[in-house]
């Protein structure tokens, strides 16, 4: 069973997405805050991070910056899932390694989880 | 390089509209153009340092004027990014509530034939409920700020109790500060009339009570208290929560501006609140102010003329 790490502050959509991804089969790990999310990284060593960027503790880009630090998560899948649509953010997020970068409000429920299993499909 | 680098992150414009580099560019045609007027008058002319003299001041003259044309570039670019920025997090703060409410609902439409048991469905309305309300708050708050500025409020005074309207407010609380077990106790002996816009306290009231309550931890108590120095009556609201850090105190009053204490808390807002009521004291020409401990207790207070 894949296993994912699911970073969000937001308690409806860490509910609504994680609920579905558990539908979908998958392990879902959640963490509220940045600070949780990074140490969860390297605990659960999952096979794909869904981070957000407006966190709580640490923010989003800091987490995704320590973890390509660390040996451990350095190569981990990370999709971005933020309503952030700066374009400074998406090229650091970018830069930083992150699979792909999707803004919430543009697609549905449905529409998410099928990118997360197409994420996770490419990398068998 | 470096300079690149700052045009990029102080204003996100293009390097050839970057107001140092255009300044840097102009330096060194000007320096130039110097060398070539000397070399030119040395060849043709009989006081050639004379002509590149006259050349210098003109050229002096022309920085000055740039220097002072790039300034003001400067804070069109810097106004620029404030706004870009400000735009930035409202789409956010607006689309967060947006994307729960959306999502949520598709789950329990997608779900509906699953047949989700009672608690799981009550659970989602909540989170709906929850969101329907963050999202009214913020467009409230934007709504507000928006006729402030524009000047589209009615500022008309008028006298009225202080002391009944800070009663009001606090009754339409007492259902949320019930929640957390937290007590308001307000002051009940009688104050003087004030004279000031009864329609704008009642939104700075709001505001200093949402926040006390909310930063309050379970079983405290909120004090709100009335002092009458000269011809001002002061009314304080204190709450024995989570404090102000010293380092956010300068920030407190700006719009979008949460402590970090209070995000590490996960404690909702707008980041408007203070703003607002900051907004409306200014527009009344009236004064608020606070004082704070982290992890002991905050107060917040506001002045009024008496009528």
């Amino acid at each position: 069973m894949k296993k994912i790490l699911f970073i969000e502050d937001d308690i409806a959509i860490q509910k609504t997405l994680g609920e579905g991804l558990k539908s979908k089969g998958y392990d879902v790990v959640t963490a509220g805050d940045g600070e949780e999310g990074l140490k969860l990284s390297k605990e659960v060593t999952p096979d794909l991070v869904i981070l957000d960027l407006i966190l709580p503790k640490l923010h989003g880009l800091k987490v995704l910056e320590k973890m390509r630090e660390d040996e451990l998560t350095a190569d981990t899948p990370v999709i971005i899932l933020t309503n952030l649509e700066n374009i400074v953010e998406v090229e650091q997020a970018l830069e930083l390694g992150a699979t792909t970068y999707l803004v919430k409000a543009n697609y549905s429920l449905e529409e998410v989880l099928i990118k997360i299993e197409n994420s996770l499909e490419s990398q068998l | 390089m470096s300079l690149f680098k700052a045009c990029k992150k102080k204003y996100n414009v293009p390097l050839w509209q970057c107001p140092q580099f255009l300044f840097f560019i102009m330096g060194v045609i000007i320096a130039a153009s110097t060398v070539f007027f000397y070399v030119l008058g040395r060849r043709y002319l009989i006081e050639p340092e004379l002509l590149a003299l006259i050349v210098l001041l003109i050229a002096t003259v022309l920085l000055v004027i740039a220097f002072v044309v790039t300034r003001s570039f400067e804070g069109l670019a810097e106004t620029n990014k404030v706004k870009d920025e400000f735009i930035n997090i409202v789409s956010h703060q607006l689309r967060s509530p947006l994307t729960s409410l959306r999502w949520a609902s598709q789950f329990l439409s997608k779900h509906k034939e699953n047949n989700l048991n009672p608690e799981t469905c009550i659970e989602y309305f909540d989170l709906i409920k929850e969101n329907s309300i963050r999202m009214e708050k913020l467009i409230d708050d934007l709504l507000i700020i928006t006729r402030l500025n524009d000047k589209k409020v009615d500022r008309k005074k008028s006298k009225f109790s202080l002391s009944d309207l800070a009663n009001e407010v606090v009754k339409e609380y007492e259902a949320y500060a019930g929640k957390s077990n937290v007590k308001i106790k307000i002051e009940q002996e009688s104050v003087p009339n004030v004279y000031s816009n009864e329609y704008l306290i009642r939104i700075v009231l709001r505001n200093l009570i949402d926040n006390a309550i909310s930063y309050s931890p379970k079983n405290s108590e909120v004090k709100i208290n009335f002092k009458k120095k000269g011809h001002k009556l002061g009314l304080t609201i204190t709450d024995y929560g989570v404090g102000i850090p010293q380092d956010s105190k300068k920030r407190i009053f700006e719009k979008f501006f949460r402590a970090k204490n209070v995000i590490h808390k996960k404690i909702h807002g707008t980041g408007l609140g203070l703003y607002i009521c900051k907004l409306i004291m200014n527009t009344l020409k009236e004064k608020i102010w606070f004082t704070s401990k982290e992890g002991e207790s905050t107060t917040f207070g506001f002045s009024l003329t008496i009528n």
